[in-house]
Parts: C-alpha cells; structure tokens; sequence
C-alpha cells in the first residue's frame, strides 16, 4: 500500500467517522424546518477532491452504507449517490478548479446527491417527487452547500495536496 | 498485456462506479421491498419509454410506404367527398325541377347523362333511367334552366336525347316580350338562331325565347335562351337573330324527359 492511500485510508476514517458521528448528533440542533445539511456528503466531496475519483467513490460508497445503517435507512440509498457525487468531485480536482467555480462545482454535485437520494426516497413516501425536490432537494443543497464552505475553510490545509 | 486487463486498468474508475451503483441497488433491492417496486416500476417506464423510441425509429423508416399509403387513402377520400358534393348538387338540382314540375302540369321523368349519342347522325346525349321505357320518341328533353332536346332513340333503359345544337333540329319558338313566332335552329357554332322572324318585327338583345307550344312535341314555356344579337339586312325577308342557348350543353349530369301520361 503505497503512501498515498493509506493516507487516504486514514483521512477518510478519521474525517468520515466524524462527519458520520456528527451527521448523527449535531445535525438535528442545527435543523432548519425540514431542512438539514449532509456532513458525510461535505466530507466525500471535500475528500474526493483530494484523492480523486476512484477513492472518492470508494469513500463515498463506503461512509453512505454506515450511514444508512446508523440511521436505519434502506442499506444503499446513500451509498448509492454518495459513491456518484464521490466520483464527480474526484474527476473535477483534474480540472483543479478554485475559487468560487470549484463551489459551483460542489454544488452541482451535492445537487446531484440530493436528487438521486429523494428519488429514491419518493418510493417510501406518500409525497409526489416534484414536491419532495422543492421541499428538500432545494433546500439541502442550499443548506450542505454552506455547511462545505464552512467544512473547508476549516479542513483546507489538511486536505490540501497534488491532486 | 491481455485485452481484458487493459480495458479494466483504462476504465477501472469508471468500473469501480458501476460495480458501487449496482452494489447499493441490490443491497436497496435486499433491504427495502418498497423501494425495489418502485425501482421495478421506473425501470419498466425507462424500458416501454425505450421501446417506444425504437419503435419510432423503425417507423421513420416505414415513412415512405406510409406516405404513399396515406396519399391513396387521401385520393380515395378526396374523391368519395367529390362525390358527394356533386351528389349535393344534385340533390339542390332536382329539388329545383321537381319544385319546376309542380308549376306546370307535367309529368318529368328524371333521367342521367351517361354519354353523347353513339349515333354519329345525331348530335345528341346517351341517357339512362329505369322507367325510360315509358316515354315516347320525341318527347322533349329539359333541364330547369331550359329546353335540351327530344328523345329520338330509346332502348332498353337507354334513350338517346337530339339536343339544340344538332343541325336537324327545328323547335317552334315565341319571343316572351312580344310573343312573336320564330324557328330556332343550330348556328352552326356555339349558339342558335332564331329564324322566320320578320324584318319588320321589333326584336331587341336581351328578349328571352321560349317554346311556342305551337309544336306536338315541345310544351309551350319552356325556356330556351336569349337573344343577343339582331341582324336586319335589306333584301332579305327575315332577321338574322343570335340565341345564347339557356342550357349548359357542357355541363349537364341530370335532365327531364317529358312524358304525356297526366300525373
């Protein structure tokens, strides 16, 4: 194992098992209405960003299935467009976007994330998907998407690197 | 290096997606019924939505055969509604001779143009009717613009009809404004003459000419034009008068044969 994924090993679980534990305790204090940021989302992008597309996913994809399992969610549907928004947000660091456009960026993603998760999510519920998109999706993306800039001024020079 | 390995090192991102998004479907297929039915019922959408749009692929390509089979369709309508329009005009042709027929005391037999006379010797129409067996040789043939002719020739449900413009033809006539007595005949052209009619006469364009009755095949009344042109020469006994002939000779679907039987 070469440098470069175990420290992505060790940040992923450090950074991931936080957000998870956060995404759990602090989250529900800072709710807005039905509104609420998606800290274990923040975390992928920001991760995915640094170590690219496939570990992105991979983090994605793993911190979306405990994810699920902590908040006794179907097992897969964060894994599912955590994994996609992980491999997005990896691709864009080849581009090595800053700035506000690297935000756009993020926010496209964590737009991507919510609307795949109350897609699927709309199945469960009695609630149609348009209305779940301007209730929630709208809302969340707003929401997480400040809680990333937030994140990231905090945990800028820990991730910052080559990638 | 083998095929194989090389596509999946080239694409082994990409595969590492798609081997997470079918990882997390079958967990939510194993883990949440609701979920897998409506993931059934979207993929049965994206699969009817899909089958459609192929469907209409191969249907571009059937255009053509299509076009050409919808441009008959097209004609056999376009002539079914002719059709019917002219069975309108008809219909609006024979309302006006039945209501023309109770005016005067005869009995019309109505009768379809289906041809000109074959026998070259008369200038004339081929009609056709079921009861044309009832009328007579020369019982006079109208429209209810005019006089067409008489019947000189029937056979079967056939008759053949001498109109105005055959150069035999004599019919007795009375210019309506003066009731002065003439002979129509065929000008030779597009028109007829009014013959027999005096220098001394006072004839004008516009008269209207009608049948004198003075025949025993014509009834009197019956229209059969208007005079438009009034020649006098010197040393010539009778006028040279033009007749526009009333009746369409070029135009004519349906007529009336006169039949002597009272109603």
């Amino acid at each position: 194992m070469n440098q470069e994924l175990r420290y992505a090993l060790i940040m992923a679980t450090l950074y991931g098992m936080g957000a998870i534990i956060l995404q759990s305790l602090l989250v529900p204090f800072i709710e807005i209405s039905v509104s609420r940021p998606d800290l274990v989302l923040v975390m992928v992008l920001l991760l995915a960003r640094r170590f690219g597309s496939a570990p992105g996913s991979t983090i994605g994809f793993v911190l979306g299935i405990i994810q699920d399992a902590v908040t006794a969610m179907p097992i897969g549907m964060s894994a599912l467009p955590k994994a996609i928004a992980g491999y997005g947000a990896g691709k864009m660091s080849l581009f090595k976007f800053e700035g506000p456009f690297a935000y756009l960026w993020y926010i496209l993603f964590i737009f991507v994330h919510e609307f795949i998760y109350y897609w699927l999510m709309h199945f469960k519920l009695d609630a149609g998907f348009s209305f779940l998109v301007y209730s929630r999706v709208f809302p969340n993306t707003i929401y997480t998407s400040v809680m990333l800039w937030i994140v990231h001024f905090f945990t800028a020079r820990s991730l910052a690197g080559d990638a | 290096m083998n095929p194989f390995l090389q596509f999946v090192s080239h694409f082994r991102q990409a595969l590492l997606l798609w081997l997470y998004i079918v990882l997390s479907f079958l967990l939510l297929l194993s883990s949440e019924s609701m979920v897998a039915e409506g993931l059934r019922s979207t993929g049965l959408a994206l699969v009817g939505a899909l089958d459609e749009v192929s469907s209409s692929v191969g249907n571009y390509f059937n255009l053509e055969e299509t076009n050409r089979r919808l441009r008959k369709e097209n004609t056999r309508l376009a002539y079914e509604n002719f059709q019917l329009q002219d069975a309108l005009l008809e219909n609006v042709r024979l309302r006006k001779i039945l209501q023309f027929s109770y005016s005067v005391d005869y009995d019309l037999l109505p009768a379809k143009v289906v041809g000109f006379s074959p026998q070259t010797q008369v200038t004339g129409l081929l009609l056709s009717s079921d009861q044309i067996r009832s009328i007579k040789k020369n019982s006079a043939v109208m429209t209810a613009d005019g006089l067409v002719g008489k019947v000189v020739k029937i056979s079967g449900r056939y008759a053949i009809a001498q109109i105005l413009f055959d150069p035999n033809i004599r019919v007795s006539a009375r210019v309506q404004r003066n009731r002065e007595l003439g002979l129509i005949k065929w000008d030779g052209a597009k028109g007829l003459l009014l013959d027999q009619v005096a220098n001394t006469v006072n004839i004008e364009v516009g008269d209207v000419v009608y049948t004198s009755g003075m025949s025993r095949i014509y009834p009197a009344n019956i229209k059969i034009g208007v005079v438009s042109e009034v020649k006098k020469q010197e040393n010539v006994l009778f006028q040279n008068i033009r007749v526009i002939p009333s009746v369409n000779f070029d135009a004519l679907d349906e007529v009336l044969i006169y039949r002597e039987s009272a109603r």
